[in-house]
């Protein structure tokens, strides 16, 4: 069982230090913060990508396989960073805020210490649970174990539940750890931890980024980490988590990057967009919202250029491999049925306006609930409203820019479930099996914003989040000169 | 101190103070509803392999014990029938009974479809039915199959041995 445990731990090692140096050559010199935030999920997820490409061109899915397609990864990274640092040596990125030693150290080690429990927490329930809850054992799990194998991601439409029509990226991970040691901890429920450790990393990095105080950040990833649905979400084998984990880091880095304006720093948005892509079936529709909300938010406060290319192409490559792979193989998923009907139902004239009050009020329910939301809703709309003059588009672009995002992706998911009113099963299974889960990105987006209010935008004699200019056009300068 | 500075001071720390606040409540919260509650049901399941930890946990004793009894009784390369889910919503769940006998083949009768003639198409000589209440109704099954009983509701129809064995 050590000899286990020891295996699937160095197999996490691997896989983070391959995120970590993708996302090194990528986004540039980052503080920890950050490179421990990006490096599990850009590793899982663009790992599993290259062996769902590998395998569809026909090449079996096996642990030697996956070891190449490590290997060829890894190698293509480390050339790249040295041939940068041989042509072009980059100037370090921003820097958080320095602030005096002594302040703040005691609170600072406590909230660590605190956060630290909770990840241990979680991965020890996460193993321990195993796979135990109705999606984690009837479609993510099995169908790891499936392509595992029969070594093709075509196994999928053989084992667990949906078929083709769910993306592969969390059963391909799963299936690695099948590989190497058959998952029998299960090794592979470590994922979910680690996403939930990524989350709240990024969302903290985010906010050392912004000069948030470290203690306030701390205090912030801590809000995110014991907000009860993110939390259990971390125990069980659910793949909303991860996409939350994907879905928001995309929207903070996109926002920094406009910020900052490297180029590096879209492509990592765009990347994890499309790994959002990659990981829950309404990923696309989700993700597609989002987007259109951040390019609402920069209509009303347009600030710099935005590098499109740069951004929604790793998003398109990503996402649409997968789509185009689920057009092809999938058939009439769970989701396109439900659009269909919907839209037959809606064009004779059959609005079903009440599903949305049903809905709206399912919705704040929910959120008044402390098991479940704990005190998020609270704390966020305070701190929202309290500081609504500073989240004009004018007065802070890029804080709107996040409560766009939100507010997009909570649109979307009540959309979604407006959609699945029009068919079976009934609207209150819908709500009572998914919403929550549903909404952790929005939720997350919000807490957030309620962090950087409750810093940010708590006092006038604070810098406002986009005043820096010094430090704005050192970057710019920075990145013309790696480009040059 | 004059009257204005405590009102200062809430403007400034205010949201500071209501973040502390809300991540003591939602420890708390996390402690009463989901830590304590986990660990007393892990507490009785620890020492026991994965699948059956997760059997135990998500379904209950019961319905682990009688995966065991399945995982005893059906070799690992047979094909195993499940009812339909309106027969049994867990034992009719394909991608769940897959993850619980993994490596064994999984089939089942869409609910659409007669079950006697659906039964009696996949009823081949290395498939195992299982027997969940009043399914599959014994004459489709018990031509061809042996009943090995697990308790008075559950069971597993099994290849007959010898040269009639299956069909």
């Amino acid at each position: 069982m050590a000899a286990t445990a020891a295996l699937d731990v160095i197999v996490l090692g691997v896989i983070l230090v391959l995120g970590a140096l993708l996302a090194l050559a990528i986004g540039r010199r980052m503080p920890p913060a950050d490179l421990l935030g990006l490096a599990f999920p850009v590793g899982t997820g663009l790992l599993t990508w290259l062996l769902f490409i590998v395998s569809w061109v026909g090449v079996p899915i096996t642990l030697l396989t996956a070891g190449a397609v490590y290997l060829v990864v890894l190698l293509a990274v480390g050339v790249g960073l040295l041939w940068r640092q041989k042509g072009a040596p980059v100037q370090t990125e921003i820097r958080a805020e320095r602030e005096s030693p002594r302040r703040h150290v005691s609170w600072r080690l406590a909230l660590w210490a605190a956060f630290a429990m909770l990840v241990m927490t979680s991965a020890i329930l996460a193993v321990w649970r195993s796979y135990s809850a109705w999606d984690d054992i009837a479609i993510w799990s099995v169908k790891g174990y499936g392509i595992a194998r029969e070594g093709t991601i075509f196994a999928g439409a053989r084992w667990g539940a949906h078929g083709l029509s769910y993306p592969l990226n969390l059963p391909l991970l799963i299936s690695i750890f099948r590989l190497v040691d058959g998952d029998v901890l299960p090794g592979s429920k470590l994922i979910f931890p680690m996403m939930y450790l990524s989350l709240a990393l990024g969302c903290y990095g985010f906010w050392r980024h912004l000069r948030v105080r470290p203690w306030v950040a701390g205090l912030g990833m801590l809000l995110i980490a014991t907000t009860p649905v993110v939390f259990e979400h971390g125990t069980i084998g659910y793949a909303n988590l991860p996409f939350a984990c994907y879905l928001v880091l995309s929207v903070l880095w996109y926002v920094r990057a406009n910020r900052v304006g490297q180029t590096g720093h879209y492509v990592l948005s765009g990347i994890l967009l499309g790994l959002a892509c990659w990981t829950r079936p309404e990923g696309l529709i989700i993700g597609l919202v989002v987007v259109a909300a951040l390019f609402a938010a920069r209509r009303l406060a347009p600030q710099g250029e935005v590098r499109y290319a740069a951004w929604l192409v790793p998003a398109a490559l990503i996402g649409g491999a997968w789509g185009v792979f689920a057009a092809l193989y999938a058939g009439e998923s769970q989701i396109s049925g439900a659009v269909r009907t919907a839209y037959h139902t809606i064009t004779e004239g059959h609005l079903n306006l009440h599903a949305l009050y049903r809905i709206a009020r399912y919705f704040v329910r929910q959120l008044l609930t402390p098991s479940v939301w704990g005190m998020a809703f609270a704390v966020c709309a305070i701190a929202i409203l309290s500081r609504v003059r500073g989240l004009r588009p004018k007065a802070s672009p890029l804080a709107f820019a996040i409560l766009m995002a939100a507010l997009g992706a909570a649109v979307a998911v009540i959309g979604s479930y407006y959609v699945a009113s029009f068919s079976g099963p009934s609207l209150d299974w819908w709500l009572g099996t998914g919403f929550n889960r549903m909404l952790i990105p929005g939720v997350v987006l919000a807490e957030v914003l309620a962090t950087l209010a409750a810093s940010h935008l708590a006092s006038p004699s604070s810098p406002d989040l986009e005043q820096s200019p010094p430090e704005r056009n050192c970057e710019a300068a920075t990145s013309r000169e790696a480009h040059s | 101190m004059t009257g204005r500075q405590p009102l200062t001071w809430l403007r400034r720390h205010g949201l500071e103070v209501l973040l502390v606040a809300a991540v003591l409540v939602q420890t708390k919260v996390l402690l009463a509803n989901v830590l304590l509650p986990a660990f007393d049901r892990l507490r009785g399941v620890s020492s026991l392999p994965a699948r059956e930890r997760s059997a135990r946990l998500a379904f209950g004793d019961g319905f682990a014990e009688y995966i065991r009894f399945l995982q005893e009784v059906v070799p690992s390369d047979a094909t195993v029938i499940v009812p339909p889910v309106t027969v049994d919503e867990v034992l009719g769940n394909e991608g769940i009974v897959q993850y619980y006998l993994f490596p064994r083949r999984i089939s089942n009768c869409p609910g659409s479809l007669p079950i006697g003639p659906c039964i009696a198409r996949l009823t081949g000589p290395d498939s195992y039915i299982l027997a969940v209440g009043e399914f599959p109704p014994p004459d489709v099954a018990e031509h061809a199959k042996t009943l090995v009983r697990f308790d008075d509701d559950r069971g597993v129809y099994v290849p007959r041995p010898g040269p009639t064995g299956g069909e």
